[in-house]
């Protein structure tokens, strides 16, 4: 099956596996990547564009995720790195109590969860960044974060990477797929940023449906956490809500509506929210005052 | 319900701080400016008894105390055209009033805010309000000094009247007395053998020895009149010159700065509006307030459950 992957694209089995890299498997190993990735290259195989699409995107997960030998001590410089996630321990904890609250199929290999919000400035690219982190160190498998926030993107400015060369960039065919690997205490995130932004998000995400990338992914990566655009405001929230499993809704205390966020509930469905991380949730009443209340 | 107020209060308390300090502002602006002060000054009056037991100044009432006469006294003066002239010309030439607009003010509120009060039955108390503490001061002094010039000049004139009257009605009553003694003299002439004295048997002898007598009592009683009328006279004057005495020079009661307290109520009045107004802001905030901020509350109207709160993260912009 790797062979059949490797002469389509440049996926090799041994690159394949994170394990081989020091981090954890994902369930099906490579072999489940494969036939993933297999599927996706027969889908794009319909065009000569797919197909192009196809053999960058399995070369560049093989990229990521491949074993280099390097000396002792040292990275290798082949391979982009985050410097570190900068959110407090306390934090990725309470980001850990919103994903452990979710209820995923327990007989899927790999969870999708994405994070959206009503609107800009609420939380929702910290909070996604800590469920991942917080996933990534939880369940030890290989945790795939993506941006796919793709008109405001802001992965570049939480880790400190250029903004150019991402997810957007690649479905255009542009580039390979940029996939940025976690900092030395998180190995096993690995974090797809969005690119430039982008005037026209919608095509991107017909696109990632339409080419079935998502499901491409989830048989290399154990968890994976989507960065979704706010959803009050967009036309195209059910494509992006369709990239997901489960749904979170990220509300920043005392600043989002109620009726905004009634709005994009029932606009995703409730069924499909699993539930609202409220953010900023400090009390301004002094602690002295409030047990007087 | 009482945590959400409050709540919103400490989120918004700068603004909050900034509200409560225009009501404090205000009142206390108000109690400045409308601040009223007020000069006292008690004077004592002694007992006209003191200069003779039926001594009685010109005017007063015998079934008043002397305070009580000297308050009335001193309320009739300072509404008299005579009084505001003379304060005017005092409070011009001493250069208390900075403009005309004010010296006719204080003019004008002299008869009504200028009071004399008995406080005892031998103390009366004067005192004016006024927005300026020395405009107050140098009235309620001049006040003093006008009262007793003008007082004096009352009584004088007074005694003066009463002189002209006694002293028309004596010299009636002489010139009616030597009528009546020339009449009696011509009919004693007429009729040799007749006699004036108080044994003459003819009744036309006793008629007029009779009018002559009713005149010369006239004549005494105008004399007597007319003397009492100039001893009240000048008796009054200087008993209103030598039995007032100030006993409390005139000074300013009250603090300096909010003068007799009196605009401390529009003050409290203006702090309550705007504290209220402060409350109605809160009131209306929280009412209008459609935010996300209680978990239980938000699972209750979404139907789905908050499965996590965070605190706000220092130094994050939010994404």
């Amino acid at each position: 099956m790797a062979h059949r992957v490797k002469q389509r694209g440049s996926i090799s089995g041994q690159a394949l596996d994170p394990g081989a890299n020091g981090d954890q498997p994902a369930a099906n190993g490579s072999a489940q990547l494969a036939d993933d990735v297999e599927h996706m290259v027969e889908d794009a195989e319909e065009t000569n564009a797919g197909e192009e699409l196809s053999s960058q995107f399995s070369q560049s997960i093989n990229d990521a995720l491949a074993r280099r030998p390097t000396l002792p001590g040292f990275a290798d410089p082949r391979i982009e790195r985050i410097n570190s996630i900068g959110l407090p321990p306390w934090f990725v904890d309470r980001c850990r109590r919103a994903y452990l609250s979710v209820s995923f199929d327990p007989a899927a290999e790999c969870r999708v969860l994405g994070v959206t919000s009503t609107a800009y400035g609420e939380g929702k690219t910290s909070v996604a960044i800590g469920i991942a982190t917080a996933m990534a160190v939880d369940t030890k498998k290989s945790t795939l974060l993506i941006e796919c926030d793709f008109a405001s993107p802001s992965f570049y400015k939480f880790f400190d990477i250029t903004e150019a060369g991402g997810l957007s960039e690649w479905l255009e065919g542009g580039s390979r797929l940029r996939i940025v690997r976690g900092a030395a205490l998180v190995p096993n995130i690995y974090v797809i940023p969005s690119g430039i932004a982008q005037s026209e998000p919608a095509r991107f995400f017909y696109q990632l449906v339409d080419r079935n990338v998502l499901d491409g992914l989830r048989g290399i990566f154990g968890n994976v956490v989507i960065d979704l655009p706010p959803m009050l405001n967009i036309s195209y929230g059910s494509l992006a809500c369709a990239l997901a499993d489960r749904l979170l809704i990220v509300a920043r205390s005392r600043v989002t509506l109620t009726t905004d966020l009634e709005t994009i509930v029932t606009r995703i469905g409730r069924d499909r929210v699993s539930g609202i991380v409220l953010n900023g949730t400090d009390q301004r009443t002094p602690s002295w005052l409030r047990p007087l209340l | 319900m009482t945590a959400k107020y409050l709540e919103i209060m400490f989120r918004q308390r700068l603004r909050f701080a900034a509200l409560l300090v225009l009501p404090v502002v205000l009142g206390v602006s108000v109690v400045v400016v409308f601040a009223s002060f007020r000069a006292t000054a008690t004077l004592r009056i002694e007992d006209p008894a003191a200069f003779g037991t039926t001594f009685v100044p010109v005017g007063w009432s015998p079934n008043q105390t002397p305070a009580q006469n000297l308050a009335d006294s001193v309320s009739q003066v300072v509404k008299t055209p005579a009084f505001a002239h003379s304060l005017s010309d005092r409070l011009t030439s001493a250069g208390t009033v900075s403009s005309g607009a004010e010296l006719q003010q204080t003019l004008k509120s002299s008869g009504t805010s200028l009071r004399a009060i008995a406080s005892g039955s031998h103390l009366m108390t004067l005192s004016y309000a006024c927005p300026h503490s020395a405009v107050c001061l140098a009235v309620v002094t001049d006040t003093i000094d006008i009262f007793k010039e003008q007082m004096a000049t009352i009584q004088q004139d007074q005694a003066a009247a009463a002189r002209t009257f006694w002293s028309g009605q004596s010299k009636d009553a002489q010139a009616n007395l030597a009528a009546a003694q020339v009449e009696l003299q011509n009919y004693v002439a007429a009729h040799p053998g007749t006699t004036t004295d108080a044994g003459s048997s003819d009744p036309q002898v006793a008629l007029l020895e009779g009018n002559v007598q009713l005149w010369r009592a006239k004549v005494t009683e105008a004399q007597n009149s007319l003397s009492q009328a100039q001893y009240l006279g000048t008796a009054s004057a200087r008993f209103l010159q030598i039995g007032t005495t100030v006993v409390d020079s005139p000074h300013m009661a009250g603090s300096r700065f909010v003068g007799d307290y009196s605009s401390l109520v529009p003050g409290v009045l203006v702090l309550l509006v705007g504290l209220a107004a402060v409350g109605a802001y809160i009131y209306l905030l929280g009412w209008a307030d459609r935010t996300a901020g209680d978990p239980k509350q938000l699972e209750r109207r979404l139907g789905v459950p908050v499965v996590a709160t965070i605190p706000r993260l220092v130094g994050s912009g939010g994404a």
